[in-house]
């Protein structure tokens, strides 16, 4: 019952001394690292960034922008994303300047919240949460696809959500928040989603 | 597997800052030559991922074919900390098949998690284990769970659902700086989820050789003003166990419970939390005990201790800006409990305020205030008495941190100072500075120093023990009792850690970590003056020792683990913890035992392998095997613990787990009581099945 500071002590604390106390961890310790690391190195998969950003090429292929969003002066379509996001370089690396149509993709790196102005698509990865819920209701009715991560992100008022399944990639849609902002998404992406929200029902669909 | 990874600030709270007490230069040599031989034993970490092929020119479904074998949630906040922290996710305590938290936390490598009887553990990280912990905090979304009389957590009175749980994040190591006095030497952070993530119905039903239940209820809706809400109800039982000398341990433990959550917007920019739980339970112990000062004077009781208590709690979160945002949560926490010798009733109530700021892409920063005020009520009996019986203690506590990138992506330099004021020991200052460098995307180090101290509790000021009753000379008794010291001190520690982590492939990652803690003022028992004492009659001869803040000494350690998923349905995670404690009693303190006995109750090695195969037909077999070596000043010998666990998703609403526990042996001690006086028991191999149901 009581936290008596003295256990008692029935055998004296006979155990190595410090140096053969570390001698041992070290040992234990570099043995499993460096036989570890030894047998598993050559599997590489690609990283699961890389896959989204390829993910969001095929989004705007697959997309329709009101005919006033896209800039007929400009020949990009922006995707913006902010600076901090950790992942910027893996997206960067896969889709800038990949060509859609016409236009090519460039990867636009905002501060502010503001500087969403003229974004044709908006990525918030999961570590963006704390401003998710802001940005997607200050963008409700705007023609920016905003695509997620969190599990809040469709009910948020966000229009695509990327999820893991077994270790694979797949995606939700909320339908109801794409059409109030007069994007067009194509019925092949509807297929291909796991799950598609019309006006707040889920479907399952596969 | 990042090709950078950010190192921004992982937890709510972010860990630490310093005060740069300099260790001995000899310690500081030891430290860098273990963190240089470590480095060197990677044979070559390869360099940031060669141009991969242009994904853009698959096709969607090609894409969806592709595993990516995610960086678990868990690894990208690991791979960002500059601290030693560890993740149990809700899939892990899905697969884990396990019981209770405690349970849980056995798979978190560098823990030292054992077992007392039925519903007692000892729970600690870098030593000082003890059925009252009293160097780790505790807190369960945010309410502290550390008792302010027996400074340590009652796990047996602890109960979150397990499968409300979103995660739980495990920090060795001091995090006093941000999370307030008694995290010394580690901070366990249990997170339940929101109401929105449990909507529907859930049922649990379970049995076993040695328990009944949980048997458990949860219902998850949506109401139109209140948004998303959630009750639950559970109830278990468990056998008791026999102790070392094979006779029934009388400890089994029961408990129910009940709990609620809700989670509601307010607005654009406010959401409001409020939990709440109610519960109410039993464990039993046989203690050999003082009854009375006439011959006999000592018997084996069986004891029964009850427990019951209730809380509530309300969060608000504000947002201010995309970069500003507020939280304010309050508090009310009521628990009694006793057996027949002593009862205890303690109200706490808190308020607690933090300010998170972003200022610019180069600062990030966590202020905040708290204040907590506690009453008890302590009564007495021949075994335990407190002087005053009643007391109100006041907790004030600021802190801040700020976390700066000094090379954004590449050198984090994070910056934590807590100052509190207690009404034992007076104004406190805990620092800590942490530095992490990501040298590139699949390697990070990070080292950090921090302060940390272990406030008193009334356990350490105020208490009375009348320990054990002896016949003494000319028939008068002799009663051995130890009193709480009112000039109690803080004790304190002074930690350097330095860390490696590294994501060798997609399939391989590994996490290090090298300890070297100074402790100051450690608590110690000094015998005092013998005397006659006439109350409680008869006269008898009285024993007194005294806590005090006699003893000092130095704890070193390594800690390592990896996650190495072998094939797409297999994963292996190995860990290994070294540990080292030497303690020494100051001039003048006249301790002799309690060095030897804190020294000898943590493992110096322990390791564990853990495996996690997903089967055909959504069947996930666990199983892991722990290895703890001997524990000499409590007598246990070291030993292998196995245990096993399968789920069967049969549909999407019904699950079926069969989980085995100790394997190996019939039966094995895993720990003694807080003192001899109370029997352990043995832990036996025990195998249980779970039914859930959804709807």
């Amino acid at each position: 019952m009581y936290r008596a500071a003295n256990n008692s002590t029935k055998n004296a604390y006979s155990g190595q001394t410090w140096i053969s106390g570390w001698i041992f961890g070290l040992l234990g310790f570099v043995l499993l690292i460096s036989g570890v690391s030894q047998s598993a190195r050559a599997q590489s998969t690609p990283d699961e960034y890389q896959v989204k950003a390829a993910f969001l090429f095929h989004f705007a292929q697959f997309l329709g922008w009101p005919a006033d969003a896209l800039n007929a002066a400009d020949p990009s379509l922006s995707l913006c994303i902010f600076d901090d996001e950790p992942r910027r370089k893996e997206l960067q690396s896969t889709i800038e300047g990949k060509p859609i149509g016409a236009r090519v993709i460039h990867v636009r790196l905002i501060s502010q919240p503001q500087e969403i102005q003229g974004c044709n698509i908006l990525f918030l990865s999961r570590d963006e949460a704390r401003r998710q819920s802001p940005i997607l209701k200050s963008l409700r009715g705007m023609p920016v696809l905003t695509v997620g991560e969190t599990s809040e992100f469709l009910s948020d008022g966000g229009m695509i959500r990327f999820h893991i399944e077994e270790g694979k990639i797949r995606f939700d849609i909320n339908l109801a928040a794409a059409e109030s902002s007069h994007l067009q998404i194509s019925s092949r992406l509807l297929l291909l989603a796991t799950a598609v929200t019309r006006g707040g029902v889920a479907d399952r669909g596969r | 597997m990042h090709c950078n990874s950010a190192l921004r600030s992982v937890f709510s709270k972010s860990p630490d800052l310093s005060d740069v007490a300099i260790g001995s230069p000899r310690v500081a040599k030891r430290v860098l030559i273990l963190a240089g031989i470590a480095l060197l034993a990677w044979p070559g970490v390869p360099a940031c991922s060669a141009q991969a092929p242009d994904l853009t020119r698959k096709s969607l479904e090609d894409l969806m074919n592709i595993e990516v074998t995610s960086v678990s949630k868990k690894e990208q906040k690991t791979s960002q900390a500059a601290a030693a922290i560890f993740v149990i996710s809700r899939e892990d305590v899905r697969h884990s098949g396990a019981l209770n938290i405690p349970d849980l936390l056995r798979m978190v490598p560098g823990l030292d998690v054992t077992q007392i009887d039925a519903g007692k553990w000892a729970i600690s990280a870098r030593g000082f284990n003890g059925q009252y912990s009293n160097k780790l905090l505790v807190l369960v979304d945010g309410r502290t769970v550390y008792s302010p009389i027996f400074a340590g957590v009652f796990w047996d009175s602890q109960n979150v659902p397990l499968e409300s749980i979103e995660r739980i994040e495990v920090i060795r190591g001091p995090g006093a700086a941000v999370w307030g006095s008694n995290a010394v030497n580690g901070v366990i952070n249990i997170i339940t989820l929101s109401a929105g993530d449990t909507q529907g119905g859930h049922i649990d039903a379970g049995a076993g050789n040695a328990s009944t239940g949980p048997e458990a209820i949860r219902y998850g809706g949506k109401a139109r003003n209140l948004g998303a809400y959630r009750v639950s109800a559970e109830g278990f039982h468990v056998d008791a166990l026999p102790t070392l000398t094979g006779v029934d341990g009388q400890d089994d433990w029961r408990l129910v419970h009940g709990g609620f959550r809700t989670d509601t917007t307010l607005s654009a920019r406010d959401s409001l939390t409020t939990e709440g739980e109610l519960y109410q339970g039993n464990a039993g112990e046989i203690a050999y005990i003082p009854v009375s000062l006439m011959p006999p004077e000592n018997a084996n009781v069986a004891l029964r201790d009850r427990y019951t208590g209730w809380n509530l709690l309300a969060r608000w979160n504000h947002t201010i800006s995309p970069d500003s945002a507020t939280s304010l949560q309050v508090y009310f926490d009521r628990t009694s409990r006793g057996d027949s010798t002593y009862s205890i009733g303690l109200d706490t109530f808190d308020v607690d305020f933090q300010h998170h700021i972003s200022l610019g892409a180069r600062q990030d920063i966590v202020w905040g205030l708290g204040y907590r005020i506690s009453s008890d009520d302590i009564d007495s009996d021949l075994r335990i008495s407190a002087t005053p019986q009643n007391r109100n203690t006041q907790l004030f506590s600021s802190f801040a941190q700020d976390e700066i990138a000094i090379l954004p992506d590449r050198v984090h330099l994070s910056l934590s100072a807590r100052l509190e004021h207690n009404d034992y020991t007076g104004f406190d200052l805990q620092p800590s500075a942490r530095l992490v460098w990501t040298p590139d995307n699949r390697n990070s180090i990070w080292g950090a120093v921090s302060h940390a101290d272990r406030t008193p509790a009334r356990s350490d000021t105020d208490l009375r023990v009348n320990y054990l009753a002896l016949p003494g000379p000319g028939n008068l008794a002799m009663l051995v009792s130890f009193f709480g010291n009112p000039n109690e001190k803080n004790e304190q520690l002074t930690a350097f850690e330095t860390g490696y982590r590294t994501t060798l492939s997609s399939r391989l990652s590994l996490d290090s970590t090298v300890f070297y803690n100074r402790y100051h003022d450690l608590t110690s028992v000094e015998p005092e003056a013998m005397s006659l004492e006439a109350s409680p009659a008869p006269t008898h001869l009285l024993m007194p020792s005294s806590f005090g803040n006699g003893l000092h000494g130095e704890t070193h350690g390594v800690e390592a683990f990896a996650n190495w998923k072998m094939a797409t349905f297999w994963t292996l995670s190995p860990g290994y913890a070294f540990f080292s404690m030497h303690l020494h009693p100051f001039a003048g303190s006249q301790d002799t035992t309690s060095a030897a006995g804190t020294e000898g109750s943590t493992p110096d090695h322990q390791g564990q392998l853990r495996s996690s195969v997903s089967l055909p037909w959504n069947l996930h077999w666990n199983a892991s095997a722990y290895f703890v070596n001997r524990l000499p000043a409590l007598s246990i010998p070291s030993y292998t613990r196995f245990d096993t666990g399968l789920t069967w998703p049969v549909g999407e609403r019904v699950s079926l787990s069969l989980v085995g526990q100790n394997l190996l042996k019939d039966f094995h001690p895993e720990f003694s009581g807080p003192d001899s006086s109370v029997q352990s028991g043995l832990m036996r191999r025990a195998a249980y099945g779970k039914i859930t149901w959804s709807f």
